[in-house]
């Protein structure tokens, strides 16, 4: 899969960025911009730290992409998907837990009825809510405000870079939307 | 006795850093206008107070300790100038502004930003009886329209607020 940044750091405005960074741990992602039949997006919303972040999450043991895909999607936007097209993969080098995050990521369509979202107990405690947003509130959801918090920033540069991708392919290829 | 008091607002290295979310671009003509500004206050004995921000749960910008919190490092600044560090918006919050503005009654504002801090010293400087010129080419925010909006309503709303390039006030 084609990748599309790498981010460090320096992408925080941080100025130190670990020369050793080959050596942290991995954890792979899959992650998707999930369009509705009414072609808008499912975006998390984390109410208790005011920002908004696309669902998808971590491999579990033995997962495969795929598996690890519909999982965290059903999960935690409750859809069932169909890709549609792939995004790209993004790397991320996070100093502060060493750790090398792969996202891989999907444009996919809502297939069947939504269910409830199964949110895990860390993510009821961060106040994560479903919110469907046109592309473009979801993107100025997740990119505009100017988050505090490491780890929330790294989301930020990721999914803001994700929509903006997604957008692209739309444009591009306006058949991509429902009618 | 010093009657008169020129404030520079967050003048930190965060909004020339790049890669910072408050990057603002080349500061380098307001920096210019700014020690104009500066020197021109010295020289009529008036007493120079720098805020410098620092967010106590920041993990990135304007974090403790990092060099984003810094002041700029070209501004026309004296041993003796005040700086007052602050941990809020309002640079009245938890310092010891109060004690430096005594025996003062007018305040010259310039900094950054427009619509932040300018903002928050600006409107609880007023209400705390000082005459207030704001100069607003020494001020800028993260867009034109911000900055722009938020003088146009500070004046709106308080009209005692006298808001004026740099050109009027040296021609003042």
């Amino acid at each position: 899969m084609k990748i599309l940044a790498t981010f460090t750091d320096q992408d925080l405005g941080i100025q130190e960025a670990s020369p050793n960074r080959e050596s942290f741990r991995l954890r792979e992602a899959a992650r998707a911009v999930i369009l509705t039949p009414e072609n808008k997006v499912i975006v998390m919303q984390v109410k208790n730290h005011g920002f908004y972040k696309l669902p998808g999450g971590g491999f579990e043991h033995g997962e495969s992409l795929e598996q690890a895909l519909n999982r965290e999607i059903l999960e935690e936007a409750g859809a069932k998907i169909k890709v549609i097209e792939m995004i790209g993969a993004v790397h991320e080098y996070r100093d502060k837990p060493k750790l090398k995050q792969i996202s891989y990521c999907f444009l996919a369509r809502q297939v069947g009825e939504l269910i409830e979202s199964n949110f895990t107990e860390e993510e009821m405690n961060d106040g994560f809510v479903r919110q469907f947003l046109p592309l473009e509130k979801a993107l100025n959801a997740v990119s505009k405000p100017i988050l505090k918090k490491y780890g929330p920033r790294y989301m930020q540069l990721r999914d803001s870079l994700l929509l903006t991708q997604a957008n692209k392919l739309i444009k591009n290829r306006p058949s991509l939307l429902a009618r | 006795m010093q009657k008169k008091a020129l404030i520079l607002v967050d003048l930190q290295n965060e909004f020339i850093n790049k890669k910072s979310g408050y990057y603002l671009g080349d500061l380098k003509d307001l920096i210019n206008r700014t020690n104009q500004l500066i020197e021109l206050c010295r020289n009529q004995d008036y007493k120079i107070i720098f805020t410098q921000h620092v967010e106590l749960n920041s993990e990135i910008e304007f974090k403790q300790g990092s060099s984003g919190v810094e002041l700029i490092s070209s501004l026309a600044r004296h041993e003796d100038d005040v700086v007052i560090i602050k941990n809020k918006i309002s640079p009245f919050y938890k310092t010891t502004l109060n004690k430096e503005l005594k025996n003062i009654s007018e305040i010259v504002i310039a900094g950054v930003l427009t619509n932040l801090c300018v903002r928050s010293l600006s409107q609880d400087a007023y209400d705390r009886d000082y005459e207030i010129k704001i100069i607003a080419d020494c001020c800028q925010a993260l867009d034109k329209k911000t900055h722009e909006f938020t003088l146009q309503d500070l004046k709106a709303t308080r009209e005692d607020i006298e808001i004026m390039d740099l050109k009027e006030f040296i021609l003042q």
